[in-house]
């Protein structure tokens, strides 16, 4: 399946192309994109898919759009 | 007194006297410095009939135990005044050198009382204390008032000071320290330029003596130690807040075209990623400045080269996203105009985004903008805005009271954009796009204000930190942005710890975001800095026992529920992109939850019972008349 991905803000010097599509098994969890894109685990990313942050159990579906960024933190 | 100097001055500039009083050590158990001691004084001293720019008003620029020590980031004051652009509470806050050097000085706070004849300085040299003539001061910017004075007392001083604008009583006004660190909001310039107050230049020579010397140093050792080993406190010297820019368009909740959307598109060009890469010259790291989120950056060439301090996120949003500007020089010098000139960055972008949209939508007579061109984007115009916003020149002049003000000349219509509550600007948050927001900013004391309550945890990512302060059973409703369930508690919890890092004299980075330092922290830190014993339960009631005291003031004034609110815009128009879109803010929902569990009525207002408990009684007659 295809799911759509943007590594956003500063975590995107680690995922120089900055998003695009992602070709994955069926039954692919949220998390596990972290290292499919090679994206450091400190601090840790935080995943948001269509705009709500997953959980640890969440499943990707086909056309998710995925948001990958460190927590926000601040402002 | 460990951790305190004991003393405070009081300088009265109508009969030219300085008085030095004792510090109140049964006012110190109740409100310990900072934000509570302060709001205390203004609370008996400052009363409902006093003009915020005549010589009743007084400005409380207060430590706390902390500042001045090694706790991390122990550098802050307060200075807490009755706001000429709200008329409420007021207070802004800021780091730097400058209140560690007036404790060394020998002073926990001062007290700025009257007004003088022509412009002064004070200035504070240990026990020495004289008001000077400012006249050759008077009209410099911020950054040539530093260098003139240093270059007069030495540059082992320490200056805060006003810009033009503070001098011309523009309501957006800040007092600006060490070149370029922000006491920014409630016009707190302003009160400082009605009395005729340039600048206060202090020499300290002295120390803070803590307590307990043997444990201390390994205390603060263990203290910077726990922040550099979070993944947030100790990265954050990487970015700085500006790191924040593109991630709070990605959730949808930065200001943009004055809080249309919350998604701005040119959200990368203005980001942390180019402002380290092609602007940083290196971190900056104020006093006992474990973090070092702040910034030096430089433009080297062009019509907007400059040499400052910042930008911060906050920066960034106001003069860039807010206003639809994407050239990230423009808003640079944009900011450095606000340091130098002396105005917040958040008013001024809030007042000019204000002006765009008026403008967009014909609200705005031509003979008010004169030769500007409003339209959004347009990064000329917010650069020589902000710099007519401190001269009050031509359509500056106008927008020189703020927002709101300025919307009353022209109607309801005009009223309806503009983006405050109790008359401040709304600052960095779109609430439609994180409702704990905008239930922090209709309840924050000095009007609309994100740090009030801070409620930042639910931004993403903070799932731990959201069980283990505030509980599992809280989750995982607390931690979604776009739900409004649990968020009353949040802002509850905040607004009470968020008073008390603002009394001990701490960073809300590393206290509140993350949450890394806790009440165990402060009351281990207080133990060890001044030999007091607070259990945790007994600062979680101090911090409420300020908040309660802030609302009173208010209340004394007034304010109730109906007060309590947001504009229109964002209580019924749906967010139109982003993951927000389709959002509005469930203020009412929200603000139930709230009054529940401050034990207030449904009204908003403290009532007797909540006063005496929390050791506020002097208070109750003031509920007289409030139904």
């Amino acid at each position: 399946m295809k799911v759509r991905v943007k590594v956003v803000g500063p975590l995107a010097q680690f995922y120089p192309a900055g998003e695009g599509e992602v070709e994955l098994p069926e039954g692919t969890r949220a998390a596990q994109l972290i290292d499919v894109l090679g994206l450091p685990r400190f601090p840790p990313p935080v995943v948001v898919v269509n705009g709500r942050q997953a959980r640890e159990g969440t499943v990707l579906q086909p056309g998710d759009e995925v948001s990958l960024l460190w927590p926000a933190g601040g402002g | 007194m460990y951790g305190y100097t004991g003393k405070i001055l009081r300088v009265d500039l109508t009969r030219g006297e300085v008085r030095k009083e004792p510090l109140d050590g049964n006012l110190v158990r109740r409100f310990l410095g900072g934000t509570g001691y302060a709001s205390w004084l203004l609370y008996r001293e400052v009363g409902p009939h006093v003009d915020p720019l005549g010589p009743d008003n007084k400005l409380y620029f207060f430590t706390g135990p902390f500042t001045g020590t090694m706790w991390p980031q122990g550098n802050r004051y307060v200075v807490t005044t009755r706001s000429p652009l709200t008329g409420i509470w007021g207070e802004a806050h800021a780091a730097g050198h400058w209140a560690p050097a007036l404790k060394f000085a020998g002073y926990d706070g001062l007290v700025v009382e009257g007004e003088s004849p022509r412009p002064v300085y004070i200035f504070i040299s240990d026990e020495r204390v004289e008001i000077r003539d400012a006249g050759h001061l008077w009209g410099k910017n911020v950054h040539e008032t530093e260098d003139i004075l240093l270059d007069a007392h030495g540059d082992d001083c320490r200056v805060a000071s006003i810009g033009p604008a503070g001098e011309n009583l523009v309501l957006v006004a800040a007092i600006v320290n060490d070149r370029d660190r922000v006491a920014a909001r409630c016009g707190v310039g302003a009160v400082m330029g009605a009395k005729r107050l340039k600048a206060i230049c202090v020499r300290g020579t002295g120390g803070v003596e803590v307590a307990d010397r043997a444990r201390y140093p390994e205390f603060c050792r263990r203290m910077i130690q726990k922040l550099l080993d979070d993944p947030i406190a100790g990265t954050r010297v990487v970015y700085g807040t500006a790191g924040l820019m593109e991630i709070m368009s990605d959730i949808g909740r930065v200001p943009t075209w004055n809080l249309r959307s919350g998604v701005f598109p040119g959200a990368r060009r203005i980001g942390g990623r180019r402002l380290r890469q092609e602007y940083l010259i290196k971190p900056r790291a104020d006093f006992a400045c474990a973090q070092r989120c702040g910034r030096y950056v430089e433009v080297r060439e062009g019509r907007f080269r400059c040499r400052t301090g910042g930008p911060e996120f906050e920066t960034l949003a106001a003069l860039g996203s807010r206003c639809g500007v994407d050239d990230l020089e423009a808003v640079i010098y944009a900011g450095y105009l606000c340091n130098v000139l002396g105005l917040d960055t958040i008013g001024a972008g809030a007042v000019i985004s204000w002006a765009m949209e008026a403008w967009e939508r014909g609200l705005l007579p031509r003979e008010l903008v004169g030769d500007l061109d409003l339209s959004w984007g347009n990064a000329e115009t917010v650069v020589e805005l902000t710099r007519r916003l401190a001269y009050r020149e031509g359509l500056g002049d106008f927008l020189a009271s703020g927002s709101l003000r300025a919307a009353r000349e022209l109607g309801p219509e005009a009223e309806k954009l503009v983006m405050h509550v109790k008359g401040m600007e709304i600052a960095g948050q779109e609430p439609r796009g994180q409702k704990s927001m905008g239930l922090a900013m209709a309840t924050s004391a000095r009007g609309a204000d994100h740090l009030y309550a801070f409620p930042v945890l639910d931004e993403g990512g903070f799932d731990e930190e959201i069980r283990r302060v505030y509980g599992p059973q809280y989750m995982p409703e607390m931690a979604d942005r776009l739900s409004p369930v649990h968020k009353g508690h949040m802002v509850y919890v905040n607004e009470n710890w968020a008073a008390v890092v603002e009394s001990v004299g701490a960073c809300k980075y590393g206290t509140m975001v993350p949450p890394t330092l806790g009440y165990e922290e402060v009351a281990e830190g207080l133990a060890l800095t001044c030999g007091m014993d607070f259990s945790v339960a007994d600062l979680e009631k101090l911090g409420e026992r300020v908040v309660n005291l802030q609302r009173m003031y208010n209340v004394r004034l007034g304010l109730r529920r109906a007060h309590d609110t947001l504009p229109e815009r964002l209580l019924k128009e749906p967010a139109p992109d982003g993951p927000a879109r389709g959002h509005v803010v469930e203020l009412d929902y929200m603000l139930d939850e709230y009054y529940r569990e401050r034990g207030w009525t449904p009204d908003g207002i403290p009532t007797r019972e909540r006063l005496q408990e929390l050791g506020l009684p002097e208070l109750v007659r003031d509920l007289e008349g409030t139904g």
